[in-house]
């Protein structure tokens, strides 16, 4: 692998100015990265580098939206037009990956600048305002120190390690950031950016603070409400769903555009209620809720990613990203499988072998 | 409980085998048990793990699904991705504490009448060991 360059210790002003320098060396159309909106909040923007565009905030520390959601409607019809840099965290760019897998995006043409990544806040929290001092702050975890309020998803991510990117901003020794390359090109990149910076390399130390940091974050926000054991844990978690579907819409997995859970086969009318009600005795409305959830289970689990998105936007606090974690690891341990770590690999529903699983079938 | 359980199991059956082989099971008065409802589909890939999950949370007490055998799907190869997706959902069930007992997945060819009657009649039998349906009686669903 190439060499890597020392970008500081200055986060994220470091990273701005290593980013400046990737467009203005790098031959780049423009950057696909979070940036100020005229309100003051942060969204993604595809932005060139003439007048007019906004104030970059790379890897700024909250995800108003799933950037492989976003680059998939940015790809589906093709690949982008011209070099675009696109920086995302590891699970928008493996969420992405999963997602070219079942065609309905295009990795073409697009670079990939990622990050050993610290996690995002909620967005309530950045919608309750943003206080600056907390992004200093936020930097400091490569000391494996747990930053206090994120995203529950994010405080048990054992995955923070990109797969793919070209690019890793990645915490170096004595408190300085390095940025790697992941690829061949991230390394030409890198020798064509930073010339004469001092080389770097990614610190073994400070990644394995932050996984014993990450398990134990893991094991904690897995053992209270995501802790479901059976049907009557499950219709308390998911008893209080209103059926927005806001998780599914939200989800860089979810993209089918006719949802089966949003089709005419889903509404109960009141001739088959008729059984249902013998059946149960009662029926909540809206019904369904619970067979949303786990028949979303049935058809992403396999390629869930834990990014959180879905928990984000829940309007009733349902602990949604931690069950769809802790059932997506399992399904992904049985076919081996780890979503979004190369895009080569078939996803486990869309391939086979003639002798397996025979404890199912036979 | 005062009156014996009666299970109610949805079978999903393959239209070029497990429903030939089920046919063929009554044309040689087999005993089957009556608990099964049988659901014609075209292939037992045609199944959208949400009908299954469907017929569970609506209070089937089983799903039994069936199939060509391996090698042996009309279509080719439906039936192995068949199998990965209930494979996968049973996983999910696991995860979720939920009972993965109550969904079986069998090969049945249209030769095998009384193949048919004897895993029906076995699935029947698991089923009655293992009770209702907990969702019954549950209004909250």
């Amino acid at each position: 692998m190439a060499r890597g360059a020392d970008i500081g210790t200055e986060m994220p002003k470091a990273l701005r100015e290593a980013v400046q320098r990737l467009m203005e060396t790098g031959g780049f159309e423009g950057t696909f990265t979070l940036a100020r909106t005229p309100g003051g909040g942060v969204d993604y923007f595809l932005s060139t580098k003439e007048e007019g565009a906004p104030e970059l905030l790379p890897l700024h520390p909250v995800m108003p939206n799933h950037a492989g959601r976003l680059l998939r409607e940015m790809t589906l019809g093709g690949a982008m037009r011209g070099k675009v840099l696109v920086i995302t965290r590891p699970c928008e760019l493996r969420g992405f990956v999963e997602i070219v897998k079942r065609l309905q995006g295009c990795l073409d043409n697009l670079v990939f600048l990622s990050v050993v990544c610290g996690g995002v806040f909620p967005l309530s929290m950045v919608s309750a305002g943003w206080d600056g001092k907390r992004t200093e702050e936020y930097w400091a975890y490569p000391d494996g120190r747990p930053v206090q309020g994120l995203r529950p998803a994010c405080q048990g991510c054992t995955e923070f390690i990109p797969y793919t990117a070209d690019l890793v901003v990645a915490p170096s020794a004595n408190g300085h950031w390095a940025l790697t390359a992941g690829s061949e090109e991230g390394g030409r990149l890198i020798e064509r950016a930073f010339p004469s910076a001092p080389a770097a390399e990614m610190d073994p130390k400070a990644l394995e603070a932050m996984a014993v940091a990450r398990k134990a974050g893991r094991e904690e926000v897995l053992s209270h409400e995501a802790d479901v054991k059976g049907l009557s844990d499950l219709v308390k978690v998911f008893g209080r769903c209103i059926g927005c579907h806001a998780c599914s819409k939200a989800c860089p997995i979810c993209y089918c555009t006719l949802c089966t859970f949003e089709s005419s086969r889903m509404e109960d009318r009141m001739e088959q209620s008729k059984g249902q009600l013998e059946v149960k005795g009662g029926i909540r409305a809206p019904a369904g809720t619970v067979l949303f959830h786990i028949g979303r289970m049935g058809h992403m689990a396999v390629s869930c990613v834990a990014c959180g998105c879905c928990q984000d936007v829940c309007p009733v606090g349902i602990p949604v990203s931690l069950l769809f974690k802790k059932v997506g690891e399992a399904v992904q341990a049985r076919f081996e499988y780890v979503p979004g770590r190369d895009v080569k690999e078939a996803l486990p529903i869309n391939t086979f072998q003639p002798m397996e699983f025979k404890e199912v079938g036979e | 409980m005062g009156e014996m359980f009666q299970p109610r199991i949805v079978g999903f059956l393959c239209n070029w085998c497990s429903y030939a082989g089920a046919d063929l099971a009554g044309a040689n008065r087999l005993n089957v048990p009556s608990s099964i409802t049988p659901i014609k589909v075209m292939c037992s890939s045609r199944l959208d793990p949400t009908l299954v999950l469907t017929a569970l949370l609506r209070g089937a007490d089983g799903v039994l699904v069936a199939g060509c055998h391996p090698g042996d799907c009309h279509y080719g190869e439906g039936n192995y991705y068949a199998r990965r997706r209930l494979y996968l959902l049973k996983e999910v069930l696991a995860a979720l504490g939920l009972e993965e007992d109550r969904l079986s997945l069998e090969w049945i060819s249209a030769s095998e009448g009384k193949r048919f009657a004897d895993v029906a009649s076995d699935f029947d039998r698991r089923i009655r060991e293992l009770g209702p349906n907990p969702i019954r009686k549950r209004g909250q669903t």
